[in-house]
């Protein structure tokens, strides 16, 4: 059964243009989201997931630009938006939480007036009306004794809270696609796995489509739907998540599962496999396949030419020459 | 909060009256101010002794201070031996001369601030455009302008070249009223008050130069540290315009150090003005600073100093309130 498109993002290119040279930190990214779906996007730090998220919403700053592709939101390119008609869209139909929970909100005003104005421009409702829809997205995402909170700074609250508020601002205009960057990264891990409770169960309320970025394979599996892997601004592999973990094809994806500590595995004792080397200079980026100078299977071919994202078997994309081949799974 | 203002406001006391004891004993260090009469061969050798047995000036540094602190503050007539004003008391020289620094010590420094802040902020909107180098080559120019070189400069050029401005002085010492020339006091109020804006306008413009280079180097750069906090882009997530973005979220958070350095200006309105003054030949409360320095009038000295350190304790407890009234994150109890 094949659900609606939500979001489609077709070959994004976002550089950042510096004294030192372009940055490509986005570099020809290719996402499908449908409605009501969670699709996680994976990648180390400085891959440009981040910048990607940003991009869908318009919201990169200078010296950063759009450089090409097309973002398809419920069928309409949001590049070729003005930024009024942009405008609209933020907070309403996609809104997006970030990672810092601790910056993310203005110091100086209250919870309340912060997710109270994303429903006063959304809707069209009065003061009263907003407070009090304010007060039930609040309770809504599990903030204990919302009106009095209502009237609490962010540096009155903990983190887990924080996060929590800045949830209840994303969702109160019921978006159709929620980005959450690194949502739970800041938090610790009781707090963390509360927050993504609460993000599935709103979810499913609201029947909000999610991007999920994050840099923690465990997350998705928890979360996600489908997955694609990013290394240096482009996807390496799409796959949906139980296929993923069983059989993944990218040594770059098969590098990073590999990486995750395990409590059950015999080996505790032995160093944890890590991907060699480090990811390139963003000023310098290797010839061919971006990942070779860290890949194990590298050849001639992978040092002269970037590979193409192929479909290697159906709803299963890689970008690689020489896919792994294994039946049997990440052995721990 | 109100426990906490009281605590702090008895907790100035100390700090005053210790101010007070080093500046008095540093004063006395600047020489004898008696020593002077010796060359007037109308005063005799013993008249001199009877005179610092009258000021205490033969008694320990400690109880002079006492009995200077007891004439401080309950000034009695004729209080002071002032070489400045003989036979005035201290208090009431001091006095007059307050209104005329205060009238262009604040009215250049509001003007500096409500001039700098828009332009720090349009600056940092507009980042390495154009208007931003040239407002940051005019804030370089006005700081590193020496104010008694960039007064000498203008008073030659739009006094003494072209006469567009009076040279120096607070007001005219006569005006025409109807073809009469009158005593400046006696002339109407609004006639007196236009004379003095016209004489006060350079060193006004002066001082208004050199002290918008400080403020709007602030504003810009606080302006910039605030832009690229992650609680703008929040705001710019949610849909607030790019407006209410700049205004409401950006603006209050990036005037919050502003605020607390204006509290913490507030001794320049008179020690700032010094230097202009002397140049301009204004007779305000710079000018009688330097004045009572240079010649060894101690009571005036001291009257001034205390006023000025006064001026720096108030200063730095109404930035403190001001910072908690702007940032909820200071909350003093």
């Amino acid at each position: 059964m094949e659900k609606e498109l939500l979001l489609e993002i077709k070959d994004l290119k976002t550089y950042f243009y510096t004294d030192d040279g372009i940055v490509k930190a986005v570099d020809g990214i290719n996402l499908k989201l449908h409605k009501s779906e969670v699709l996680g996007l994976v990648g180390e730090s400085g891959c440009g997931k981040s910048v990607a998220s940003l991009s869908v919403l318009r919201l990169v700053d200078q010296p950063g630009k759009n450089a090409g592709g097309e973002i398809l939101f419920k069928g309409e390119d949001l590049l070729k938006k003005s930024e009024e008609e942009m405008r609209k869209i933020r907070g309403s139909e996609i809104a997006m939480i970030f990672q810092e929970p601790m910056t993310a909100l203005n110091p100086v005003y209250t919870i309340g007036n912060q997710v109270m104005e994303a429903i006063l421009i959304h809707q069209d409702v009065n003061e009263e009306e907003a407070k009090k829809k304010t007060i039930e997205m609040l309770e809504l995402v599990g903030i204990p004794d919302p009106e009095k909170r209502f009237n609490e700074y962010p540096h009155e609250m903990s983190g887990g809270m924080r996060q929590r508020a800045m949830i209840a601002m994303a969702m109160s205009c019921n978006p159709d696609l929620l980005i959450s960057d690194e949502a739970t990264t800041a938090l610790d891990v009781t707090i963390q796995a509360q927050i993504l409770e609460l993000m599935k169960d709103l979810q499913k309320k609201i029947d909000t489509a999610i991007l999920f970025i994050t840099h923690d394979l465990a997350l998705v599996a928890e979360m996600a739907d489908t997955v694609a892997v990013a290394y240096m601004g482009k996807i390496v592999e799409y796959s949906s998540v139980k296929n993923i973990f069983k059989d993944p094809r990218h040594p770059y994806t098969y590098g990073l599962l590999k990486s995750i500590p395990s409590l059950i595995s015999k080996k505790t004792k032995q160093p944890l496999p890590a991907i060699e080397g480090m990811i390139p200079s963003p000023y310098s980026m290797p010839k061919g396949c971006y990942f070779h100078p860290r890949c194990p299977f590298a050849t001639d071919e992978c040092r002269k030419n970037m590979p193409e994202l192929k479909e290697i078997k159906p709803g299963h994309l890689i970008r690689c020459f020489h896919p792994i081949e294994n039946d049997k799974g990440v052995s721990k | 909060m109100k426990n906490y203002l009281i605590r702090r406001l008895l907790e100035l006391i100390p700090v005053l009256f210790a101010i007070a004891f080093v500046s008095f004993w540093l004063v006395s260090k600047m020489g004898d101010p008696f020593a002077a009469l010796i060359i007037n061969p109308h005063v005799r050798p013993e008249d001199i002794e009877r005179l610092r047995h009258i000021w205490h000036w033969d008694e320990p540094l400690f109880i002079r201070f006492i009995y200077w602190l007891k004439d401080f503050i309950y000034p009695k007539a004729g209080w002071g031996l002032s070489i400045l004003a003989p036979g005035r008391n201290v208090i009431e020289v001091v006095k007059s001369r307050i209104p005329i620094t205060m009238a262009f010590s604040a009215t250049s420094m509001i003007l500096a601030v409500a001039i700098s802040i828009p332009l720090g902020v349009y600056s940092a909107l507009h980042q390495y455009s154009i208007p931003d180098y040239v407002l940051t080559f005019f804030a370089f120019f006005g700081m590193s302008m020496p104010t008694f070189w960039f007064g000498i400069m203008l008073m030659y050029l739009l006094a003494v070249k072209v006469h567009w401005f009076p040279a120096a002085g607070a007001h005219s010492a006569f005006l025409v009223v109807q073809d009469i020339p009158v005593e400046f006091s006696e002339a109407p109020k609004i006639r007196q008050f236009i004379d003095t804006a016209w004489h006060l306008a350079l060193p006004i413009f002066v001082l208004v130069v050199f002290q918008m280079g400080a403020w709007l180097r602030y504003m810009r750069s606080s302006m910039l540290e605030v832009k690229h906090q992650d609680y703008v882009r929040t705001a710019r997530a949610k849909g607030v315009d790019s407006r209410t973005v700049t205004y409401k979220h950006a603006f209050r958070n990036a005037i919050i150090p502003i605020i607390t350095l204006i509290g913490l200006s507030f001794p320049g309105l008179i020690g700032g003005a010094m230097i202009t003054e002397t140049v301009f030949a204004i007779d305000g409360i710079g000018r009688l600073t330097f004045k009572a320095v240079m010649s060894q009038d101690v009571f005036v000295a001291m009257a001034l100093i205390t006023i000025f350190a006064v001026l720096v304790v108030l200063g730095n407890f109404i930035a403190d309130i001001l910072y908690a009234v702007v940032d909820p994150r200071i909350r003093y109890s």
